[in-house]
């Protein structure tokens, strides 16, 4: 079975690992939508994750089929958001302006049911596998 | 070769198609959120003329082709995956891995009824 890469369930189980980790890092991002402090001193900058097919080099017919691959949780770079509260200890002391993380809850919300809706692709995916191979299964039956 | 055993192979190799198919179309969806992805699809054309060529014996795995799916538009980021039309795509494939497999599971049963007379 040359350059047939991973096997069909290998295939949906690398898109189901890859969507579920996308949901942890979402949920990362919404638990941490008002932390005004990180380890370098600033405000929680969001977070995604980085898929790749990892084909080789979008090449054609070596026709490998490799699953998806997360290649990394990158950080944010948009500006932080600012909130006047002057009580806050956070708290700019001149114009009281604190920041906050450059989260925001709607697309937040629409990226973890894209990621759900993708895992559940997936998922049946595998299951019409199952029943495919149940299939085959009971041709030694006899009947 | 002629006769039962030849449609036995006939079948086997349609199956083996089927089930490359849906590693494809697998593939398409998990990378349904990859930017850049370009869909793919088994060519079945090819298969077919394999399998017309009157050898009977295909080395699969080697032999099956994937080629781009043409006509697709791409999303902002670059990635052409309609999840609608690949689930639709599955679902028919596995009714053709279905109807090959309850054709074979028929074959072997007038097999099995010829032998015990």
């Amino acid at each position: 079975m040359a350059g047939w890469g991973l096997s069909a369930t290998g295939i949906s189980a690398s898109g189901m690992a890859a969507e579920r980790r996308r949901m942890e890092v979402i949920s990362n991002n919404i638990a941490n939508a008002s932390s005004t402090r990180s380890k370098d001193g600033q405000p929680y900058r969001r977070q995604f994750v980085v898929f790749s097919a990892e084909q080789d080099s979008l090449s054609l017919n070596e026709g490998a089929l490799t699953g998806v691959k997360v290649e990394g949780v990158e950080q944010d770079t948009s500006p932080f958001n600012e909130v006047h509260m002057p009580g806050h200890p956070d708290a700019d002391p001149e114009t009281g302006m604190v920041k906050m993380p450059n989260v925001k809850l709607p697309n937040e919300m629409v990226d973890l049911i894209t990621a759900s809706r993708s895992y559940e692709a997936n998922m049946k995916a595998l299951t019409l596998f199952k029943e495919m191979v149940e299939q085959t299964l009971t041709l030694l039956r006899g009947r | 070769m002629n006769g039962i055993p030849s449609q036995y192979s006939l079948l086997g190799n349609a199956l083996e198609f089927a089930q490359f198919r849906h590693g494809v179309i697998s593939q398409n969806i998990a990378n349904v959120n990859t930017p850049g992805f370009q869909a793919r699809e088994a060519a079945f054309q090819q298969f077919l003329d394999l399998a017309q060529s009157g050898s009977g014996e295909i080395h699969t795995g080697e032999d099956f082709e994937v080629a781009k799916t043409e006509g697709l538009t791409n999303r902002a980021d670059g990635n052409n995956v309609d999840l609608d039309s690949q689930y639709g795509d599955l679902k028919r494939n596995a009714l053709m891995f279905q109807a090959f497999s309850q054709l074979l599971a028929s074959k072997m049963d007038t097999m099995r009824r010829a032998m015990q007379g």
